[in-house]
């Protein structure tokens, strides 16, 4: 066994691999934007606000929006939790004193505004979206009938969907809510029932029929989804009558 | 006139004085959120001079990126440890670290992402340590495998809540809706993140095994199962059998696991005598 050090602080045993795995497992996973069970967010109500360190340290950039990776049953701040860009927010009081960072003799210092491309096309834009090539079976439409893609459907892939503006998910939508995140939900095609759940990212911003949707729900025919402010009616393709491995 | 020299054993240590290992992969994830590295684990000298550093960051991957966050926050630490003063206040150095990479992480996140930490300095023989999150560091000494580091989420918070109020039921906190939300992570915007860590250094005693890790291994295997991982004969045995057994659990939404793995051996082996004059 011959262990080395790559220049991340890994180690490998160069006997067995030629250069470092963990660093070529990073590089070779899925990019940004997919979705997970059970991955760490902030709790409800978290509302991060950009915050600029009295100490000159780099801020984000005007205009940076982070995208947001949204997982099912992901770790989360406390409900509530609101950073305050003034720091008075109390932390939970736990082990060590809240301390605040020295004050120093250094300027304030704003990041350059950057001409940062903008990840997510604002709404206006998406109307000329180039039309889904979609690949494999598909299990349904989400039909947009109120908002700007009234009338455009979009295929429900037999699979995991992520839903969202981002230009990583599966079912790309406009948003005319002004959402923080980026992927608000997913649909998840349940091959034993032969029907689709929809599961809730973000909070507050998916309504079905209505009513904001805050756990798992298996659609049906016909029910109307709001999305990003859209509503969109979903059409069953698998369902009683129809399973794609029976065709 | 020059006497007899006496010849001296002259004590050559050329190994590296502890066995180490590092285990990652990316379970039933799309994504790996997960990062880690070691500073001076192999190199004898320089942990003779400066001690060893490991660290294990677990992305938060319900908000922005969290392998930016994660792979952030282990630079910093990394960076930090490099102007380590070994013969200063360590403890209050590492939380400082934690706090700096924090900031960092806010000034590339804006505090829509975070990650946990465990960070670990083992210099002359003596572990010390500062963590945030709801990632976990293990002692392994004899039989017994003692958490060494508290969790910051909602759950451990509420059974605080519920100390202070005379209860020691944990049930409470466990049923809480956001138990296993984070009450403090690398990447909090607004806050100086609360911190944990040890005010005095642990000895470390031949045989000890120190397990850091993300809760894609603590909240899988039992304690039972990482007895019997850490007690293998050596580390990469060790990270070996925690492979197994998280493979073994087969839970379908598998999150990415990481696991680091420090044996302070039992015996001499990594040290040999020769003859100087």
């Amino acid at each position: 066994m011959a262990l080395q050090e790559c220049g991340k602080g890994h180690i490998y045993d160069t006997d067995i691999y030629p250069q470092c795995p963990y660093c070529r497992k990073v590089a070779n996973s899925a990019p940004f934007g997919g979705l997970d069970y059970g991955a760490t967010v902030a709790p409800q109500g978290y509302a991060a606000t950009p915050v600029s360190l009295d100490y000159g340290a780099t801020v984000a950039p005007q205009g940076y929006t982070a995208p947001v990776s949204l997982d099912y049953g992901a770790t989360v701040a406390p409900q509530g939790y609101a950073p305050a860009a003034d720091g008075a927010a109390e932390a939970p009081a736990m082990n060590m004193p809240v301390t605040e960072a020295p004050a120093m003799n250094m300027p304030v210092t704003e990041a350059p505004v950057q001409q940062t491309p903008v990840t997510e096309a604002p709404t206006a834009a998406r109307q000329d979206m180039p039309a889904d090539v979609f690949e494999g079976n598909f299990v349904g439409w989400l039909v947009c009938i109120r908002g700007a893609q009234r009338g455009r459907d979009f295929r429900i892939g037999q699979k995991r969907n992520t839903i969202g503006k981002s230009e990583r998910a599966d079912i790309r939508l406009v948003d005319e809510d002004n959402n923080r995140f980026a992927i608000w939900a997913r649909l998840d095609y349940l091959e034993d029932e032969n029907a689709c759940l929809l599961q809730p990212i973000s909070t507050g911003k998916v309504l079905l029929n209505g009513a904001p949707v805050s756990e798992p729900v298996q659609l049906r025919a016909r029910d109307v989804v709001c999305l990003g402010g859209c509503d969109y009616l979903y059409i069953p393709l698998c369902g009683e009558g129809f399973r794609w491995e029976d065709a | 006139m020059f006497g007899f020299l006496k010849k001296r054993k002259h004590r050559i240590d050329e190994s590296p004085l502890f066995d180490i290992a590092n285990l990652q992969e990316i379970g039933k994830r799309m994504r790996q959120e997960d990062s880690f590295a070691f500073v001076n684990a192999l190199d004898r000298s320089m942990y003779d001079a400066r001690g060893m550093m490991f660290c294990v960051c677990d992305g938060m991957g319900g908000m922005a990126d969290g392998k930016l966050a994660s792979d952030t926050a282990v630079q910093c630490l990394r960076e930090d440890f490099l102007s380590l003063d070994c013969e200063g206040n360590i403890p209050a150095q590492l939380v400082k670290s934690l706090r700096a990479a924090s900031e960092q992480v806010v000034s590339l996140l804006g505090g829509n992402g975070g990650s946990t930490a465990v960070l670990g300095v083992i210099f002359r023989e003596k572990l010390y340590f500062a963590c945030v999150g709801d990632s976990y560091l293990f002692l392994l000494r004899g039989e017994q495998l003692i958490r060494l580091n508290i969790m910051h989420n909602m759950c451990h918070l509420k059974y605080l809540e519920a100390i202070r109020n005379g209860c020691l039921d944990p049930i409470p906190g466990r049923r809480h809706p956001e138990s296993a939300a984070l009450t403090s992570f690398i990447g909090m915007a607004g806050y100086a993140i609360v911190t944990d860590t040890a005010a005095q250094p642990i000895p470390l005693q031949r045989g000890d095994v120190i397990l850091a890790c993300s809760d894609g291994v603590g909240g899988v295997l039992d304690e039972k199962a990482l007895i019997k991982a850490l007690r293998a004969s050596s580390a990469q045995q060790a990270c070996d059998a925690i492979a197994k057994g998280v493979a073994e659990a087969a839970l379908p939404y598998q999150d990415n696991y990481t696991a680091l793995v420090v044996r302070f051996p039992s015996d001499s082996a990594g040290e040999r005598c020769a003859d100087t004059p």
